[in-house]
């Protein structure tokens, strides 16, 4: 086994967890001290740095979740010094203000880290070359990629999203042997390959897929391996952890969760309790040396379970299993989140439909789809068909143009939907996740 | 100018929603005198040429249906081989676009319900090419 970093990698679960409350007892200290938002939430919550004694005592501290860092937009909740901060991402505004993330030296340091052990961990090295295809700019992705390749001592090429057929051209002619982006757009970029009669299998060194920022199944990691002739990794992360962050190893069985400097608990959503050894519950992450941005008991809304069991690669670090659903009703289409409030919101402003409906996904052979259904508003019905499909039309624009995703509008009749009391659940996922 | 009402229903595409619909409009005590479906993804649109129009649309909206109320031409033809095609070839030379059409039988002949693109300018030329409209009363 070639590790990156052996002795952390594969060091004992005590060893593990010595480092995490030794880090973790730091950063509650820090916060304390450094931050009044802190300050005054664990305050709030009657637990000072002196209370944490185990990793046990975690729980004592209060989370967080994204309505706290919209809510301190754009930096409030920063804790370095700002001319300290080097680098800022910025997630899209769902229903409201964007999120801002800001990294010091030693945070993009960290992210890269973990990101170079990943890549090792399914036998990515120096001699490879790396084409980022995430994109590049306030998104996280392509950038956090490019610095991970990057202290990998691998080459990269930032070919950023887009422009498919120069990017088939580049793998082929720069001797690309692995790729980051969703897997989506690989399926597309397959597609795109078969019809300018290049295979990946024969024409091409391609021998590796790091692929995330949207569910994907295993029926399309099994389309994706077969058709490339590669192995396609399942990678974890999200802009407020900073990017991608953590890949499964060759073994293909859970994502290596680097323990030294990221803690997961799993939580029950509703009691916020901590869930048995292996149950499956709601993600709680505290980033045990982020500086800028401190991310805390951070509830990221995504179900699963780890795993301590050490993997046959002969890792040690907790192992991240398939993620199983959300909490909420966020849903990631094609690399891109949608939440339902921005669906409502849209439905809002057009006169001819109600905010009665439903969002339907699915598999359509290997790509998303997502459909809304909506009822008409009663006052807009007319005998003319063809008035109706230009309703129809005129959501779907006005739903792609803040979704940035293809919606396929389906008018329903006034009062056919379902009606919830309480917790409405609009969205139908039909896709399996992975 | 004749022009007849008729009412469209929007039906959602489930096992016994028309009957529902249609249990209304024969508790409103009217007669379907003909209809027709045009079928949707979703839903379908429901036609109805009625004697007692009015009674149906105020029943259909009271018991929560959608409903909307339009000029549609109802037009006598001969009920024999070529009936519909004289209609049909003579709206091809005036230049009458049909949107769409359902026909029914009544005990002294064949009708032809026609929508059109434009309705007035439709009904005048029929009328000067000798066809003559019905009114809701001649349909009855």
């Amino acid at each position: 086994m070639e590790c990156w970093n052996h002795k952390i990698e594969t060091m004992g679960r005590e060893d593990i967890e010595r480092m995490q409350l030794s880090s973790l007892k730091e950063l509650v200290s820090r916060l304390y001290d450094s931050s009044p938002h802190y300050h005054s939430r664990m305050r709030e919550a009657g637990v000072l740095p002196g209370d944490i004694r185990s990793l046990q005592d975690i729980v004592r501290l209060p989370s967080m979740n994204k309505l706290d860092l919209r809510d301190n937009y754009p930096d409030k909740l920063f804790t370095a010094p700002p001319e300290d901060v080097i680098r800022y991402h910025v997630s899209s505004g769902t229903t409201g203000k964007p999120t801002v993330v800001g990294y010091t030296r030693n945070d993009i340091e960290n992210w890269s880290e973990s990101l170079a052990r990943s890549f090792a961990s399914f036998g990515l090295g120096r001699k490879d070359v790396i084409q980022v295809s995430n994109g590049y700019g306030l998104f996280s992705g392509g950038l956090g990629m490019h610095y991970g390749v990057e202290k990998l001592g691998a080459a990269v090429v930032p070919a950023s999203t887009g422009g498919t057929k120069k990017q088939i051209d580049l793998i082929k002619d720069l001797n690309v042997t692995a790729i980051a982006c969703t897997p989506s757009y690989l399926v597309h970029m397959i597609e795109v390959a078969e019809g300018m009669g290049l295979d990946f299998r024969n024409d091409t060194r391609m021998r590796a897929a790091i692929l995330g920022a949207e569910p994907w199944s295993e029926n399309m990691r099994r389309h994706i391996e077969d058709r490339m002739g590669i192995k396609a990794q399942n990678c974890y992360g999200a802009s407020e952890l900073s990017g991608p962050l953590f890949t499964e190893c060759q073994e293909q069985d859970g994502i290596h969760i680097w323990g030294d400097l990221c803690l997961v608990e799993v939580v029950d959503p509703e009691t916020g309790e901590h869930v048995g050894d292996g149950e499956r519950g709601e993600l709680v992450f505290t980033m045990l040396k982020r500086e800028a941005l401190p991310i805390i008991r951070y509830r990221i809304g995504d179900l699963s379970g780890i795993t301590w069991e050490k993997c046959n690669c002969g890792r040690t670090h907790p192992r991240l299993q398939r993620l199983t659903g959300r909490v909420d009703d966020m849903i990631i289409i094609r690399g891109i989140n949608v939440f339902p409030s921005q669906v409502e919101h849209v439905l809002g402003e057009i006169d001819e439909v109600t905010q009665q409906y439903m969002i339907v996904v699915e598999s359509r052979g290997v790509m998303d789809n997502m459909a809304v259904q909506v009822e008409l508003d009663p006052k807009a019905f007319t005998d003319d068909i063809l008035a109706l499909r230009g309703i129809s039309s005129k959501v779907a624009k006005a739903l792609q143009e803040v979704l940035n995703v293809k919606v396929d509008v389906q008018l329903m009749e006034p009062g056919s939907l379902p009606r919830f009391e309480g917790k409405s659940k609009r969205v139908i996922d039909k896709r399996v996740m992975m | 100018m004749t022009l007849v009402k008729q009412l469209s229903v929007m039906v959602e595409n489930r096992v016994g929603r028309l009957a529902e619909v249609t249990g209304t409009i024969g508790e409103a005590g009217a007669n379907i005198l003909g209809f027709s479906i045009a079928e949707g993804e979703n839903f379908g649109i429901v036609r109805f040429m009625l004697d007692r129009t009015d009674d149906a649309y105020n029943a259909l909206k009271a018991n929560g249906h959608t409903v909307s109320c339009s000029d549609v031409i109802a037009l006598p033809i001969e009920d024999n081989p070529g009936g519909l095609h004289r209609v049909a070839a003579r709206c091809a030379q005036l230049g009458v676009n049909i949107v769409y059409a359902y026909a029914f039988r009544k005990s002294d002949g064949a009708v032809l319900v026609l929508k059109v693109d434009d309705s007035a300018r439709s009904v005048r030329m029929l009328k000067a090419d000798g066809f003559n409209p019905l009114d809701v009363e001649e349909l009855v």
